[in-house]
């Protein structure tokens, strides 16, 4: 990553635009939670604690407004740790509890809590360092935008493991469509899927962009005018997975703008962020980087020891399928 | 500079890569496998036949009278199997009939509406329609 377009800015509007989406994340798992008690979809090896929230006022109000509090710590810059930390576990929480009750997890939601993820890591990490907020700041970026860039690379290499490259056929994508199309619908996205559903050639093209688009967010992590290219191309991407089948991925179309496009220190400076800021890193301590390398893997490696032997992959395993598509016949 | 915070992305990149194919999906992780698991060439919806036999979407009703509740287990069209569905899109659609059971006015069928797909035809796919259940409804 050789340069950002907040090099020298306050990266305060990536923080704040951070902290909003994931705010937003947070509200609409809430209204949802609370509109779906447990019942005969819920995960059966659900503990009691997680379902218990499903269908609940009081106790989802409280979640949530534990979880705007964090978030706008976070967003101030003044405790970015911490209100970080409680504003992603409530989020875990919110959105564990609604995959619980009901049929399994809404991906669209996960965008902001990896972001968050990456930039809390980053930031930490090069604070740990000796690195002050500004130059953490610039880490965080950097982390966010791993996150992002394995999101996408996540997305592709399942398609690839699950179905090969022949995922990109002629009939998969079409069928995908059709099973959301609505089937009374009119106007610009219906007429853009009904397009797509008569032309097998045009699915498989569409098919195959999806797997290039999303194998190519590997060049986030380059310079920026190819990162704010490649994010016209992924918002593109959402865009028309919109268009054709309702699927809304907000949190997406949202971030990776935020992240990837030059819009920002324009609009930062107008709105009063600090303009110049210093990210001097010719103090670091070469010792104190080094511990902060050896925990940061230490903390991997246990979390990585903690997913594979734990119970944790035979709960998800069994019921965090539900909501894709099944039982195919090839 | 820039080499340390693109050694920070690329770490995160792969910590997060490897811990969501550690754990499949829990949250802030996932491998995003969302329609990646399987190649299909058939697709369905549940929806509803007025009484012309003409197309509408569930929701373009207000309240269904139904005999049974709405079965949208694949075996109920099990003389159509196999065909590609998508559970929750199945899911949402029989809650939404039990959740607005009520008077109905005209009758309607509420469907498996199954399509089949091929690499080479172009234009609308054939389909067929498989009774879920005979209910009447009152249109929105």
């Amino acid at each position: 990553m050789t340069a950002s377009y907040f090099d020298g800015h306050s990266r305060a509007p990536l923080r704040v635009g951070l902290a909003a989406v994931a705010a937003l994340d947070l509200a609409s798992t809430a209204v949802a939670l609370r509109a779906t008690p447990p019942g005969p979809h819920s995960h059966p090896l659900a503990p009691g604690w997680l379902l218990a929230l499903g269908g609940t006022t009081l106790p989802v109000l409280a979640l949530a407004l534990v979880g705007f509090v964090g978030l706008g710590l976070f967003a101030s810059g003044r405790r970015t740790l911490v209100g970080g930390f409680v504003g992603l576990s409530a989020l875990a929480f919110a959105n564990e509890s609604l995959a619980a009750v009901w049929l399994g997890p809404s991906r669209s939601h996960y965008f902001a809590g990896a972001l968050l993820l990456g930039w809390l890591a980053g930031y930490a990490h090069a604070r740990a360092t000796g690195r002050n907020h500004d130059a953490a700041e610039a880490h965080a970026e950097s982390a966010a935008l791993g996150a992002l860039t394995a999101i996408y690379l996540g997305a592709v290499s399942s398609k690839l493991i699950h179905s090969g490259p022949g995922w990109a056929d002629a009939t998969t994508l079409r069928g995908v469509l059709l099973c959301h199309a609505r089937v009374d619908a009119t106007g610009l996205g219906p007429s853009l899927e009904r397009f797509v559903v008569d032309h097998p050639a045009v699915g498989r093209g569409l098919a195959l962009a999806t797997l290039v688009v999303q194998a190519g967010s590997v060049l986030l992590l380059s310079n920026r005018r190819l990162r704010a290219g490649w994010g016209v191309l992924l918002f593109g991407f959402h865009f028309v997975v919109t268009l054709t089948t309702g699927i809304g991925y907000l949190g997406a179309k949202l971030l990776v703008p935020l992240f990837t496009w030059p819009w920002s220190p324009v609009t930062a400076a107008r709105l009063g962020f600090p303009r110049r800021v210093s990210e001097d890193e010719h103090a670091l301590d070469p010792a104190r980087a080094r511990r902060a390398d050896l925990v940061a893997g230490v903390i991997f490696t246990c979390a990585l020891g903690l997913a594979l032997a734990s119970p944790l992959r035979r709960y998800t395993a069994l019921h965090h399928r539900h909501s894709d598509g099944a039982a195919s016949n090839r | 500079m820039s080499s340390s915070r693109l050694a920070v992305a690329i770490a995160a990149a792969v910590g997060y890569f490897v811990l969501s194919r550690a754990v499949s999906n829990f949250y802030p992780f996932s491998t995003f496998e969302m329609y990646s698991t399987e190649r299909v060439d058939s697709a369905s919806r549940v929806i509803a036949l007025d009484e012309h036999g003409a197309a509408h979407e569930l929701d373009d009703y207000t309240s269904f009278a139904c005999p049974r509740p709405i079965d949208v287990a694949y075996r109920a069209c099990a003389s159509e199997w196999p065909f590609y569905y998508v559970p929750y899109l199945d899911q949402r659609a029989a809650d939404f009939v039990s959740t607005h059971a009520g008077a109905g006015d005209e009758p309607v069928r509420v469907v498996r509406r199954i399509y089949r797909l091929t690499d080479q035809d172009r234009g609308p796919p054939p389909f067929s329609d498989c009774e879920l259940g005979a209910c009447t409804a009152r249109r929105r």
